[in-house]
């Protein structure tokens, strides 16, 4: 597989605080990589580090290839835009100046793509409006805009929907599918709003404690949450015979425990497991989300 | 770096401190001019130009009114660039930080010495006329010694800019940058103030023959500081006055030298949020 960013063994620590410990990390290209974790998982510092803002003190990263120490990754970062926490905008500007003003940070010959840019992101009306009197949602997407502004191939947004209203984060999520499937950007985007990054992610990556506890794709993930019948019996292999025979979907998870992918006749099922000597202790349907999912892997107690 | 520099001075030019600062400038030229002017109408003074050129570092040879516009706008204008997290911006694009540092030191020092050669140029023009009828002459200094002024000055200003420049970085906010960039020119100024008083006091009691303890080192540590001191640097240009000429932009490069390797130091050790 491509990859466009990858970690290996990244650390960070901030005096005796571990924030990063040890993190591997690998987003494929074309993805929409979903990072997910607790406050204070290490999500914002994994951000930092690959944007630049701050060093690893140990392991390293690559993009597109390059390692991070390596000469050539300043070039390399040109491939990249990223909204880190809060968007970083000049609130004395409009929108438009904004623009310009990275456009020239970037070194762009002239500012041709800015009204394309602004009404991509839905801010072309803002004329003289300065961005300090813009919502959340409008300096969000003006982050946004300022990011795309060096047509990256990876956009990098550090919880992109926080604070937004209903609306805003619809608009958000829009965007972001937009520039994935039809300009190809790779995104890598953190969120607390596991629903909402269920909507978008094709790979996700579980933090916590500063290290990366799984990564899974959407497809996978989709196939773990998938909607089953728990089943605990006497005999898992007489189960198996009898759902061979149903031509039912299911996986064994132990001696006397599956899942059963399929709407089942209870009374049914029950008869033909008593002709096979086998009898059906607890039955439980689940349906397992992204949140149950991240949960059972890294443990309550804390917030997402 | 030419990236940063061009979205520098944009930037500069979109901001309302620099605007406001060119206002404040101008009121400054407009009030010297003028305080030219009566003098001529009245007949009550005999200016020549180099007292003239000279005011832009200094009023009265106290008043540091130029360096006090100066504070906040450089500190206000560098400061957001942090306050508002779009240094970000420049660093994710993969411009380095020290390009990043030096473009932003760049672009102050350049914008402190405009400002004081648009002062020299409109108020040396606009008090040609009345300093001629007064005085008969322009200057009464040859012209390679009011220049030498002039160089000395503006060397102290670039040094001034990147003193500002290292505590906008070391504070990160613009509203404490200003506050402490206020309070530090007006430190400067008591500070100074109280040293040409010193110097003037153990000059005269060196000069009478009073038994003064350490005088002669006492003399020396008062004209050293204000040697070292970029305000020190303009005051006494002001004045026209300056015993150690020849060392002050020695001094002036060190500071700039000094404040630009820490700043750059801090900076590249300082984990951006």
């Amino acid at each position: 597989m491509d990859y466009v960013l990858t970690a290996e063994a990244l650390g960070k620590h901030y005096g005796h605080f571990k924030a990063l410990d040890g993190l591997s990390m690998h987003v494929p290209k074309g993805s929409i990589y979903g990072l997910v974790g607790r406050n204070g998982a290490g999500k914002t510092t994994l951000i930092r580090l690959v944007c630049g803002l701050q060093a690893p003190t140990s392991g390293a990263y690559t993009l597109y290839g390059v390692p991070s120490g390596d000469r050539a990754l300043a070039k390399v970062r040109r491939r990249m835009g990223a909204v880190v926490e809060t968007p970083s905008i000049y609130l004395d500007l409009t929108a438009e100046d904004n623009l310009k003003e990275q456009y020239l940070v970037l070194g762009r010959p002239s500012y041709e793509g800015i009204p394309e840019l602004l009404h991509l992101v839905g801010l072309a009306d803002t004329g003289k409006k300065k961005a300090r009197n813009f919502s959340l949602g409008m300096k969000q997407r003006l982050g946004i805009a300022i990011a795309l502004a060096g047509d990256p191939d990876l956009l990098v947004l550090d919880e992109p929907v926080n604070g937004l209203d209903p609306q805003g984060i619809i608009e958000i999520r829009e965007l972001i599918l937009k520039l994935n499937r039809e300009r190809q950007i790779t995104v890598v985007i953190s969120s607390h709003i596991l629903d909402e990054l269920a909507k978008l992610a094709t790979h996700y990556g579980f933090i916590d404690s500063g290290r990366m506890v799984k990564e899974i794709s959407a497809q996978e993930l989709e196939a773990a949450c998938r909607k089953c019948v728990h089943v605990e019996v006497t005999d898992t292999a007489a189960l198996a015979r009898v759902l061979d025979g149903m031509g039912v979907d299911y996986k064994i998870r132990s001696e006397r425990e599956a899942d059963v992918f399929a709407q089942m006749n209870v009374s049914q099922l029950t008869l033909a497991l008593a002709k096979e000597n086998c009898e059906v202790l607890s039955m439980q349907e689940r349906d397992e989300s992204l949140e149950s999912y991240f949960v059972n892997l890294v443990g309550g107690g804390g917030h997402a | 770096m030419m990236n940063l520099l061009s979205a520098n001075f944009y930037r500069l030019r979109k901001s309302a401190a620099f605007w406001l600062a060119l206002a404040a400038t101008l009121a400054y030229t407009g009030l010297i001019v003028l305080v030219c002017w009566d003098h001529y109408a009245g007949g009550t003074g005999s200016y020549t130009l180099e007292a003239i050129l000279t005011a832009g570092f200094g009023l009265m040879g106290y008043l540091c009114v130029p360096s006090l516009i100066l504070a906040p706008l450089l500190a206000v204008y560098l400061g957001a660039e942090h306050s508002e997290h779009t240094i970000r911006n420049k660093l994710i694009t993969g411009h380095t930080k020290t390009s990043v540092y030096l473009a932003e030191l760049t672009v102050c020092v350049l914008t402190a010495l405009a400002l004081d050669i648009l002062f020299m140029l409109l108020a040396g023009s606009l008090c040609a006329w009345p300093v001629l009828q007064m005085s008969g002459v322009l200057l009464r200094v040859p012209v390679r010694q009011l220049l030498a002024w002039l160089a000395v000055a503006l060397l102290a200003r670039a040094a001034y800019a990147s003193v500002i420049k290292l505590m906008a970085t070391a504070l990160n906010r613009k509203t404490s940058a200003s506050i402490a960039a206020l309070l530090l020119v007006m430190a400067a100024m008591v500070i100074c103030r109280t040293g040409f008083g010193m110097i003037h006091s153990l000059e005269y009691a060196l000069a009478i023959g009073r038994p003064t303890a350490y005088g002669e080192s006492r003399l020396a540590f008062w004209h050293l500081l204000m040697d070292i001191l970029p305000t020190g640097q303009y005051l006494q240009v002001s004045r026209l006055d300056t015993p150690n000429l020849w060392r002050m932009p020695l001094f002036s490069l060190i500071v700039i030298a000094v404040s630009t390797g820490i700043g750059l130091t801090v900076f590249r050790r300082k984990d951006l949020r």
